[in-house]
C-alpha cells in the first residue's frame, strides 16, 4: 500500500535522523561503548526503551497497536544472539545502523551492509534445513 | 550541576544529550507502533534480497519460506530501511564531524588498512543478519520493539547481543581500546 511506503519513508528517515546524532551510526563510539569506555549508547537505548514501553501503554490505552510476540527458545535464540554478538563487536553496526551509516558517507557500512545481504540469502537458503534444530519455526516482525 | 555538567559535555561532542535523543526516538518509535506496528530493520534486509530474486531467479524466491513471510519491496519494511539511509544521509550533511572509513579505535589496533577494516565489516554484517534473521529480528526488531512489549524473547536476546559484543570488542581490540581515543 502507498500510505505505507511513505509512513515507513518518513518514519526510516526520523530514525535515521536521530541515531546519527546520537552517535550510534559511529562504530568508534559503538566499540567504546562495548569496551565499556562510554556509555551513552547504552544508557539511551535503555532510555528509550523504557519511554517506548511507556508510549506504548498510552496507546494501548486509546486504541489497539498492533503488537507482535516473537517466539523464544532457549536455543535458538541464544545461538542467535551469539552470533549476532561475535558481528555486532566485529563491526560496530547492526542492521539497522549500518543503512543510516551508509548513508551518511561511511564505506565500511556499506560492506556491512553487503555483508548482510549475503547473510540474509544464506540463512533464506538453509531456512527450511535449520528449522529442526530450532525447536521454534523462525518467526519475524513482518 | 548536573545541569551545568551536561552543557559542559555539549561543547565537547557535536552529539545530542541521550535523555532528549531517547525521547525523541520512544517519540519516533510510538509513532510507528500506532501507525504501523512494532518496527524493525533486519527485515527490510530480506525485503531487499527477495525484491533483487524475483527479478534474478523468481521460482527460488518463490520456493523459499524465508521469502514466501516477508513482503517484498513496496513495503513499509523496505521503506523504512531507505529511509534510514536518508536520515542517515541529511543526518551527516548537517553535523559538523567529518566521517572516517576506519574508525579511530580500528585503526589503532589494524593500521590505516582499509582491506582489512573492509573485510571485518563485511563478515560482521554477515554474522548480524544471520544472527538476527535465525532470532526473528535484530536490535531494533527483537530488543527494541520486543522489550518495550515486555516480551521474554527481546530481553533475553538484549540481554546475550551485549554479553557477547562486549567480550568480541575486548578479543578484537585487545589493550589497545583502552585507551583515550
Amino acid at each position: 500500500m502507498i500510505t505505507d511506503i511513505w509512513l515507513g519513508l518518513f518514519s526510516g528517515i526520523a530514525f535515521g535522523f536521530i541515531i546519527q546524532r546520537i552517535g550510534a551510526t559511529n562504530p568508534n563510539k559503538m566499540a567504546r561503548a562495548h569496551l565499556m569506555e562510554d556509555p551513552e549508547i547504552p544508557r539511551f537505548m535503555v532510555l528509550t526503551v523504557a519511554f517506548s514501553a511507556l508510549g506504548l501503554l498510552g496507546l494501548q490505552a486509546t486504541g489497539e497497536p498492533r503488537t507482535v510476540i516473537l517466539p523464544t527458545s532457549i536455543l535458538a535464540t541464544g545461538i542467535a544472539a551469539i552470533i549476532f554478538g561475535i558481528g555486532w563487536g566485529l563491526t560496530g553496526y547492526c542492521p539497522g545502523t549500518c543503512w543510516a551509516a551508509a548513508g551518511e558517507g561511511r564505506m565500511d557500512a556499506v560492506f556491512t551492509l553487503l555483508g548482510g545481504l549475503v547473510g540474509t540469502a544464506v540463512f533464506a537458503q538453509l531456512h527450511e534445513v535449520l528449522i529442526p534444530f530450532c525447536i521454534f519455526r523462525p518467526a519475524s516482525v513482518p | 550541576m548536573w545541569r551545568i555538567k551536561m552543557t559542559e559535555r555539549n561543547k565537547k561532542t557535536p552529539y545530542w544529550n541521550w535523555i532528549s535523543a531517547a525521547l525523541a526516538l520512544a517519540g519516533v518509535i510510538v509513532f510507528i507502533f500506532a501507525t504501523f506496528g512494532p518496527p524493525a530493520s533486519s527485515s527490510g534486509f530480506v525485503s531487499t534480497v527477495k525484491g533483487f530474486l524475483q527479478i534474478v531467479a523468481p521460482g527460488y524466491a518463490e520456493s523459499k519460506e524465508h521469502y514466501r513471510m516477508i513482503p517484498g519491496p513496496g513495503s513499509w519494511l523496505m521503506a523504512f530501511v531507505l529511509g534510514m539511509a536518508i536520515g542517515g544521509f541529511l543526518a551527516g550533511r548537517t553535523f559538523k564531524m567529518p566521517v572516517r572509513d576506519v574508525p579511530e579505535v580500528w585503526e589503532k589496533r589494524f593500521g590505516p588498512s582499509k582491506i582489512r577494516r573492509y573485510s571485518a565489516a563485511f563478515i560482521g554484517g554477515f554474522l548480524i543478519l544471520f544472527g538476527s534473521r535465525l532470532a526473528g529480528g535484530c536490535t531494533l526488531g527483537l530488543f527494541i520493539s520486543g522489550s518495550t512489549q515486555l516480551v521474554i524473547s527481546g530481553l533475553y536476546f538484549g540481554a546475550v547481543i551485549f554479553g557477547v559484543a562486549m567480550l568480541t570488542s575486548r578479543i578484537v581490540y585487545g589493550k589497545t581500546g583502552k585507551e583515550e581515543t
